[in-house]
């Protein structure tokens, strides 16, 4: 039941569901379309400025 | 008690490892190789990654991480150990795991083996902890940041210039195997096709008509990437569609080209992201599912332990095992870009500061698992078929009976009516010179899942999951590479015109975005039409390279330490260091100077110069000299990494330098446990 669990979160946090529901906790704002779209296009600006894996 | 357990898996280590070293002439069972390896990573785990962790870098609970002192919510945040492992071993799988073992399995089973358990536990695995550790105590910097400050202005410009042509290498590299794998597959071609609609569908899902439901989409991508897979099998069928989705080489090499162009110049969320998010889930998906397989199925290895090819004959590349099978296998064993990514996101979310130990240690322990698992499903093919993928036509003959009587000529018997039946079961026209290793793995792949479910009757759809899943994250590396090398670029640039450094103006975007895909693709083309395949020239240069970042960023981490009033630990970020310095500039030197065309790259421009001169032996001769200066030109930047860092390090030791870190100053972890 922990490792479903455990996988859960681990999911949520690879698809970056975790980190939007504290971006929204911090930010103080409801879950919207704007709200998504202002913490991705911010997530991708980062993730995407450093180098790739092989 | 405790005691007893960690001799039981010594024994049973020592066990498996002797056991596959010293059996000849009979089959081995694939498991062995599974506990040695588990048992050798367990212990290197336990004992090795321990001291490291205690004795010389002293990690500290009590000191706050930047996840925690820089807390925002979203980059910085302290975060569970077995997620943060999770994340970070998804972050560094890629492609060159699966590709590496499968290109060195030419030698046998045995050396690449070998040198994927010692090299992680010794080299990989060590680089990756120490790096997470540096960039942990400087508030998650990068290896470049790091290198700038801590050797100075030379060794961190230079460090940017060694990581935008290393990507330059990998990009074309990895593009090459998903041409040589789509090539004249309509089958493969259509499914990889579809993935991109499926992608701009899910990007327009996920910012538009349900924001921020990443897995719900990702779900729904996947059933549909099923989907394209049975569809591709029927088109593959067709007399009126299949055409339309059979290329050769060129045309393949000029859409990923343009694919990688779009992907780098379009807005993220609409291609990049939503194929970033599938890949990661299908990528975890089949790691889990190999391993699996393997464990149910438990193939016997066909490909024998040693084979004549160590020599430097082989017919995939040529070069001898020392040291072509040390750079061949780079991301099983030990691979440069994993410190990309330990000095990247990683640092940011470590929650306390032993964590970084499973995480930096243990995550590299598992991915080269994976290699170990590529390793298994190549040698469990039959080795005539394993060679029949593999071999170019420049090497085995351009008839499937000339190629099939030149491998079975080695001792590999296979006939040309077997690859015709198995090229048949698969849903191919044929199987021969699929070179670049991503065919024969997805064989071997589709052969351990169709003995756990399904049966011969679905090899097909396995072999085109199989192919369907490397090209998939092939592509991710390529659209994610070439805009974080357009990224790079611009940060280069910016600094002769300063608007060509500003990521939201178009022209430069579109600029600097061309003049990347142009540098790689062209690497690209010249892999598509060389004679030998293209791989026998390209992956060692990717290999050199992977390398050489991995001494870059030793020496970072050596120079940390120096600082650190460590000198007596060196040895440990010295020793996996030296011996890459001995197997890179080796290779380099061959691949540079050898006499043998096949090997040296001046050696092949002259043999091609003696040849009747056409135009494509003019290019072929212009690859070869610039393959021999990009080669050169490695060496010479991290020559000059080094002897920057080991002036520095000579200055310390001697007392005359400063030994001031950048680390960031002590403050005192309040994070409760339940926050951890």
């Amino acid at each position: 039941m922990k490792i479903l669990q455990w996988l859960r979160i681990l999911l949520r946090e690879i698809a970056d569901e975790g980190p939007y529901r504290r971006y929204l906790e911090s930010e103080g704002c409801p879950d919207s379309g704007e709200a998504w779209r202002a913490f991705s296009d911010r997530r991708m600006k980062s993730r995407y400025a450093r180098g790739r894996c092989c | 008690m405790a005691k007893f357990i960690w001799a039981l898996v010594a024994l049973a280590g020592a066990s498996a490892l002797g056991g596959i070293a010293i059996s000849r002439g009979e089959p081995v069972n694939s498991l062995w190789l599974v506990v040695a390896s588990v048992s050798i990573y367990l212990l290197g785990f336990r004992f090795y990654a321990h001291f490291i962790a205690a004795k010389v870098m002293a990690l500290d609970n009590n000191r706050a991480t930047p996840a925690e002192r820089l807390r925002d919510g979203h980059d910085f945040e302290p975060t569970n150990k077995w997620i943060v492992f999770g994340h970070h071993f998804a972050a560094i799988a890629g492609p060159g795991p699966l590709v590496g073992p499968t290109l060195a399995a030419q030698f046998g089973y045995l050396p690449g083996t070998l040198w994927i358990i010692v090299g992680a536990v010794l080299g990989g695995a060590v680089q990756d902890f120490v790096i997470l550790f540096c960039s942990m105590r400087r508030n998650g910097k990068s290896l470049g940041q790091m290198a700038r400050e801590e050797i100075g202005k030379v060794g961190g410009f230079t460090a940017l210039v060694t990581v935008l042509l290393i990507m330059i290498i990998l990009l074309a590299v990895v593009a090459l195997v998903v041409v040589n794998a789509l090539k004249d597959s309509p089958w493969g071609t259509f499914t990889i096709a579809a993935t991109m609609p499926i992608a701009v569908f899910m990007g327009v899902y996920l910012r538009y008509w349900r924001p921020g439901k990443v897995l719900e989409v990702s779900a729904i991508g996947f059933v549909l990437v099923l989907a394209s897979i049975f569809a591709g099998q029927w088109v593959a069928s067709s007399p009126a569609w299949a055409p339309w989705f059979t290329y050769g080489g060129v045309a393949l090499a000029l859409a990923i080209i343009g694919y990688g162009f779009l992907a780098s110049a379009l807005p993220v969320w609409l291609l990049l992201a939503p194929r970033d998010y599938l890949s990661t889930f299908v990528k975890l998906g089949v790691v889990l599912l190999l391993g699996l397989g393997i464990f149910f199925v438990r193939p016997q290895l066909q490909m024998p332990p040693l084979t004549q090819f160590v020599d430097g004959t082989g017919p995939i590349f040529a070069g001898k095992v020392f040291p072509f099978c040390f750079i061949t296998i780079a991301c099983g064993a030990i691979s440069g870009f994993h410190s990309l990514i330990s000095s990247g996101t990683t640092p940011k979310l470590i929650a306390k500061e032993w964590h970084a130990w499973p995480v930096g240690y243990g995550s590299m322990c598992l991915e080269s698992f994976v290699a170990i698992m590529a390793m298994i499903a190549a040698c469990a093919l039959e080795p005539g078929v394993f060679f029949a993928v593999n071999s170019p036509a420049g090497v085995v003959g351009a008839t499937a009976e000339t190629a099939a009587a030149t491998i079975s000529s080695w001792g590999f018997p296979v006939t040309a009516q077997t690859m015709t039946d198995m090229a048949a079961r698969v849903g191919e026209e044929t199987l021969f010179y699929r070179t670049g290793g991503a065919p024969s793995l997805a064989l071997g792949m589709a052969h351990i899942f169709s003995q756990s479910i399904g049966g011969q009757a679905i090899l097909g759809f396995w072999y085109h999951f199989a192919i369907m899943f490397e090209a998939l994250f092939i592509l991710t590396v390529i659209d994610a590479g070439t805009r974080v090398g357009r990224f790079m670029l611009q940060d280069l640039l910016g600094h002769f015109h300063a608007p060509l450094g500003r990521t939201g103006w178009m022209p430069g975007v579109l600029l600097t975005s061309a003049m990347i895909v142009s540098a790689w693709g062209y690497f690209l083309y010249q892999g598509v039409i060389d004679p030998l395949g293209g791989i026998n020239s390209l992956w060692p240069l990717f290999g050199i390279a992977n390398q050489l970042l991995a001494t870059i960023a030793l020496c970072v981490a050596t120079t940390i330490l120096v600082k650190m009033h460590r000198a007596r630990f060196l040895w440990v970020t010295l020793t996996p260091m030296a011996w890459l310095l001995i197997v890179t500039y080796t290779a380099a030197w061959q691949k540079i100077f050898s006499p043998l065309p096949r090997i040296g790259f001046l050696a092949a421009a002259r043999a091609l110069e003696q040849s009747p001169q056409t135009s494509t032996t003019a290019t072929l001769i212009f690859n070869n000299y610039l393959n021999a200066g990009v080669c050169a030109l490695f060496l010479l930047l991290v020559t000059t990494i080094l002897i920057d860092s080991a002036r520095i390090w000579a200055g310390i030791l001697r007392g005359t330098r400063d030994r001031r870190t950048q680390e960031a100053p002590f403050v005192l972890s309040q994070l409760r446990a339940e926050e951890v």
